[in-house]
């Protein structure tokens, strides 16, 4: 096998198992965007916030952040829900100037909270999976990324399932299509809308925690976050829960190759020619309805 | 209130920016009537509808329904309390199926006994949605969707239903179809109809009443021939005095 078909396989495979993780926080943000209209450029930080959380219980406990999961999920479902009920429900279905101010205002007051705590340095944990590989003739894995992917594919599974065969996914559905005619069938959107929220931070959350398995945390992280949620919605469909999954791996996956056969330095450019070509052209993303407000 | 009276509006106002959209409307629908809401453009009947389901909050004036003040309650428990319309435009939920459009309204209203499943399967029945019941919205013709409509406002024991122009679009043999339909809603089940419609002949042979509204307020209320005769009515919707419905 020529050394550039190894690259190649090597950039495919790792882009498939780092954009999982891309996918799990780019399904919380697009599921506050399809259920709500609200774009929470906020959700970086929410992630970030994520990574802090899973690092404070390994200081505390010294648990792998894997382990963290359930406490950090519920730590992020309840700031979700604080967040709706305080700030967001007054910006349900109109993404505003004023929402999108809102939503950056937050970032930084979580950002500049994180830096109060931690201080400015990165921070990383000494995860078990993190620091081994599993190696396959030329290829290697971190484990790390292996358990990441595992559980952002759980996680997707989990949710699509909810969304489409239960009761309460199918109340989050018609609220998301028409949030006033929920209503005339009974549905509380209020209710709707801010469970529908916190489970978006509680992705935010469950990401936090794989993420700082391998990728070291400081307060500029959720900044660094944020466009490759953004992107990967576009990419996959606004609204669309599978489509931010499909756009959070076409995201990793073009970093991964343009890092190996261009410049690490130069990952993210391609990114927002994507962006700027969906957003041009193809409006609707891979997987988004046409009906999407 | 009395005994079989399901809806009161009493001095009902709306007022937007400077415009008085409802001025002081009050009428009232007893149990079991077909009644017809009429009026021009712009009389204000769709805005009244929105007040009565709790999408829009009165100015001024109180909504009293099977009993209850429910002027400050919101739209999803006055339709839990037995009250549920359809809109001018049909509103669907374009990523549930017929069965699922229904049934959530269904699953929503059921009390922990009520065989919701059941009531979706004899709903679809009855309104001949069955071979439709895995089709999306998008698929269909505009006569199934508000058919659609009707079967996911009438689940869940309702006992008033809001039709908000549920003809317009329709071609005759759909129109004369859902009449049908309508009318066995309510002598067979017992369902109480206030109609928004502009198909004025068919309003009068389907309303036991109509109200008249103009520039937002009652101009009339009576039985359909009453109305037709009189003199405001035939004035606002002909500026003459000629028969309003003939």
């Amino acid at each position: 096998m020529s050394s550039t078909v190894v690259s190649l396989i090597q950039a495919l495979a790792s882009g498939l198992l780092v954009g999982g993780v891309y996918g799990l926080f780019s399904i919380g943000f697009s599921l506050a965007f399809g259920v709500m209209r609200i774009v929470n450029f906020a959700h970086g930080e929410l992630v970030m916030l994520g990574m802090y959380a899973a690092y404070s219980v390994y200081l505390l406990t010294g648990a792998d952040p894997l382990l963290a999961i359930p406490i950090v999920g519920i730590f992020l479902t309840v700031v979700g829900a604080g967040l709706y009920l305080v700030v967001y429900e007054r910006f349900v279905g109109k993404a505003t100037l004023q929402q999108l101010l809102v939503a950056i205002a937050i970032s930084m007051v979580i950002q500049i909270i994180l830096q109060m705590i931690y201080g400015p340095e990165t921070r990383g944990v000494q995860s078990v999976l993190g620091s081994q590989y599993l190696i396959y003739g030329p290829f290697f894995f971190s484990y790390g990324q292996i358990a990441a992917f595992i559980v952002a594919v759980i996680c997707v599974g989990v949710l699509e399932l909810l969304l489409q065969k239960t009761r309460w996914g199918k109340l989050i559905r018609a609220v998301a299509d028409d949030p006033e005619a929920a209503e005339i069938v009974g549905a509380n959107s209020r209710a709707i809308n801010t469970v529908a929220f916190a489970v978006s931070c509680c992705l935010a959350g469950i990401a936090g925690c794989v993420l700082i398995i391998y990728y070291p945390v400081n307060p500029g992280t959720g900044m660094a976050l944020m466009p490759i949620a953004l992107i990967a919605t576009v990419i996959g469909g606004l609204g669309s829960i599978k489509g931010a999954f499909l756009g959070g791996i076409i995201c990793a996956i073009v970093q991964q190759l343009t890092s190996t056969f261009w410049s690490p330095a130069l990952q993210d450019v391609p990114l927002y020619v994507l962006l700027l070509v969906f957003l041009a052209f193809f409006p609707f993303g891979l997987l988004g309805r046409k009906t999407a407000h | 209130m009395a005994q079989d009276e399901v809806l009161r509006v009493e001095g009902v106002s709306k007022v937007f920016g400077g415009l008085k959209a409802l001025s002081n409307v009050s009428m009232s629908v007893k149990r079991g009537e077909v009644v017809g809401l009429i009026g021009p453009n712009g009389a204000g009947k769709s805005t009244l509808f929105e007040v009565i389901s709790g999408n829009m909050r009165a100015t001024a004036g109180r909504i009293v329904l099977f009993g209850d003040d429910v002027s400050t309650v919101s739209p999803d428990r006055r339709r839990r309390a037995g009250m549920s319309r359809t809109f001018q435009k049909v509103r669907l939920f374009e990523s549930l199926t017929t069965q699922e459009n229904i049934a959530i309204a269904a699953m929503q209203c059921a009390r922990s006994n009520d065989d919701w499943r059941g009531e979706v399967q004899s709903v679809m029945e009855r309104l001949k949605l069955t071979r439709l019941a895995q089709s999306y919205p998008a698929e269909l013709t505009l006569a199934d969707r508000k058919k659609i409509e009707i079967g996911r406002a009438i689940v869940g024991r309702c006992r008033l239903l809001l039709l908000d122009e549920a003809l317009s679009g329709l071609t005759m043999d759909e129109a004369d179809e859902l009449v049908g339909v309508v009318l066995s809603l309510n002598t067979e089940l017992g369902v109480t109809i206030v109609v928004v419609e502009h198909v004025l002949p068919v309003l009068v042979s389907m309303a036991q009443r109509l109200v008249v509204l103009n520039f937002g307020e009652v101009i009339a209320d009576g039985a359909p021939r009453e109305v037709a005769s009189n003199e405001k009515v035939m004035t606002a919707y002909l500026g003459s005095k000629r028969g309003a419905f003939s």
